[in-house]
């Protein structure tokens, strides 16, 4: 027993002196105290024009992988591993990697490859010509190569066969920084900005970098939808003047010279949420939208209908449960599908709201729970039926939901 | 969820015991990254013996740097005994990256989360839905108090007025 005290007293008075600051340099301290480190869970998900569906994920070495399924997630073909050099990969909740189907045979994967410096990153894309047996080395998409944030990309093709990739970009913010430095002005850039860029060879090349628009919000994921016209729409979170953190939309191409502000919670926050919205084409016109949002107080995931050119119609609906985090919705014709995980202290329950009716009325469904940790829901709609794509940590769970 | 033998429970313990004995002769950074488990959240206010702030930061959080400037700034003009607490949630495996972070050096301690981050986070608040920085003021005594961003100055300067020791 007086061994044990001794030896705690001693350990103690060691990490003490490490712990706040009174001991030697000992670069490798940290490694004995440190927290370990895992693999991000995060996954992004697709289905193939052959029906198979593929994900995109980190291995627990890190490593990127995809895997496909012709039977919905009852089983597997082998894992992938994709040759990325020394590139590292976020995966970690909003920041995923993503896989995205084309013509001709195209695949393509996005990832956000963090930099050295802080809050930097490069957005990094493989592509494959033959329907993803084989990947080219992967390429960074953006023509800006400053040591900035390029982050939290989202990728779609539209119907004409164009690569669109959207992400968010601070060279705004850098070089409005810059410029007020040189001016002693410290009014600051709010957030960060908007670019995207399009790709019409599936990922081999890519056109110039477009701003969408300035004062996005700076960590939370952008939500693409295919427009009724083949087009893509996208729903992001924004600052709006001074710091409120609503929703901004526009369809890509097609941008207005101010976003159109698609929600009103009026969350006024100098904070990152890391929490983006989500969005799917409504059949009678607009759009259904999530968002997590503070309104008047109340934090909650609320439900949304946008007009077709991201006006909010009616009043937003919270979803029914005050624990719904990381929403995802979908729709495939009238069917409508809002998923949600909502933790209850033991255990993560995911869940969904369903509609028949293009989001007239919902029912509420529980889908799974887990004890494991777990990512966020991804959603998939193909023509036939929605999906909900969920990893934990020893399992793919693939749910298709229907009304 | 991590398990940890008792021998290391205690040593956690008795460090962050250490920390509220030992007062900082000067500002010193820290050079160990603790791993936030469990029952880190309660064994800060169990074991608290003067007032802490929490800031809880991820790597890609853009505001987190102002906000814990700011407070390491406020709590060194006080010649207060508040302690800076800086905990990542995303900083597991990123030792040497942690260390490196000049914000960071300016904590009384440095944790990153070491388990599962929904389950850890609604131990430290159940309504907390993941917004950084997310800052906890906790007093000797008295209810913490939570807030997304920087807290409200009057919040903070009442934590600052607390003795240690009351």
């Amino acid at each position: 027993m007086r061994a044990l005290i001794a030896g705690l007293v001693l350990a103690w008075t060691t990490a003490l002196a490490a712990h706040e600051g009174h001991g030697g340099e000992d670069p490798k301290a940290g490694a004995k105290a440190g927290a370990h480190a895992k693999a991000g869970l995060s996954i992004g998900a697709a289905v193939a024009p052959d029906g198979l569906l593929w994900l995109v994920g980190l291995n627990s070495d890190g490593g990127l992988f995809v895997q496909s399924s012709k039977d919905l997630g009852a089983t597997w073909n082998a894992r992938q591993l994709l040759d990325i050099g020394r590139d590292k990969v976020a995966a970690d909740g909003e920041n995923r990697p993503k896989i995205a189907f084309g013509p001709n045979h195209s695949v393509v994967i996005s990832y956000t490859q963090p930099l050295a410096k802080p809050y930097t990153g490069e957005i990094r894309m493989l592509s494959s010509d033959d329907s993803g047996m084989s990947f080219h080395a992967p390429v960074t998409v953006h023509r800006d190569r400053q040591v900035i944030t390029h982050r939290f990309e989202s990728l779609a093709f539209d119907r004409s066969g164009v690569l669109h990739t959207i992400w968010i970009d601070k060279r705004d913010q850098v070089a409005a920084d810059l410029h007020e430095s040189a001016r002693s002005n410290k009014n600051g850039y709010a957030g960060a900005a908007i670019y995207r860029n399009e790709s019409r060879d599936g990922g081999r090349s890519f056109g110039p970098d477009i701003k969408v628009a300035d004062h996005s919000c700076e960590c939370c994921r952008i939500a693409l939808a295919a427009t009724p016209a083949g087009g893509i729409a996208a729903l992001w979170r924004h600052v709006f003047a001074p710091n409120i953190r609503d929703h901004a939309f526009a369809v890509l191409g097609e941008e207005p010279k101010a976003p159109v502000r698609a929600s009103f919670d009026e969350w006024k926050l100098d904070a990152c949420p890391h929490h983006g919205p989500g969005l799917a084409v409504s059949q009678r016109g607009g759009y259904h939208a999530i968002w997590f949002g503070d309104k008047a107080g109340r934090a909650a995931v609320r439900y949304g209908r946008l007009a077709g050119d991201g006006q909010p119609q009616g009043e937003a609906q919270e979803l029914p449960d005050p624990r719904a985090e990381h929403a995802d919705v979908a729709s495939a014709g009238r069917q409508v599908a809002i998923a949600w995980r909502s933790y209850d202290g033991t255990r993560t329950h995911l869940r969904a709201w369903v509609s028949a009716d293009d989001g007239e009325q919902f029912v509420q469904r529980e889908l799974a729970s887990s004890n494991e940790e777990n990512d966020h829901p991804r959603m998939i709609a193909t023509p036939e039926r929605i999906l909900v794509v969920w990893r934990t940590a020893k399992d793919i769970h693939v749910l298709p939901i229907s009304p | 969820m991590s398990c940890r033998s008792r021998p290391e429970r205690w040593l956690r313990i008795l460090l962050l015991a250490g920390g509220v004995l030992v007062a900082p002769a000067a500002w010193a950074a820290p050079r160990v990254i603790l791993p936030f488990v469990a029952d880190t959240w309660r064994e800060f206010s169990l074991s608290a013996r003067r007032p802490m702030v929490v800031v809880f930061s991820t790597t890609d959080c853009t505001h987190c740097p102002a906000v814990i400037d700011n407070l390491a700034a406020t709590i060194r003009a006080s010649h207060s005994s508040l302690r800076l607490v800086v905990v990542v949630m995303d900083g597991a495996g990123q030792e040497q990256a942690l260390r490196g972070d000049s914000h960071y050096r300016k904590a009384n301690a440095l944790y990153a989360f070491d388990g599962d981050a929904l389950a850890l986070r609604f131990r430290v608040n159940p309504d907390w839905r993941g917004v950084t920085p997310y800052v906890a003021l906790i007093p000797v005594v008295g209810a913490t108090h939570f807030y997304a961003g920087a807290p409200p100055r009057d919040s903070l300067q009442a934590l600052l007025r607390i003795p240690s020791g009351h």
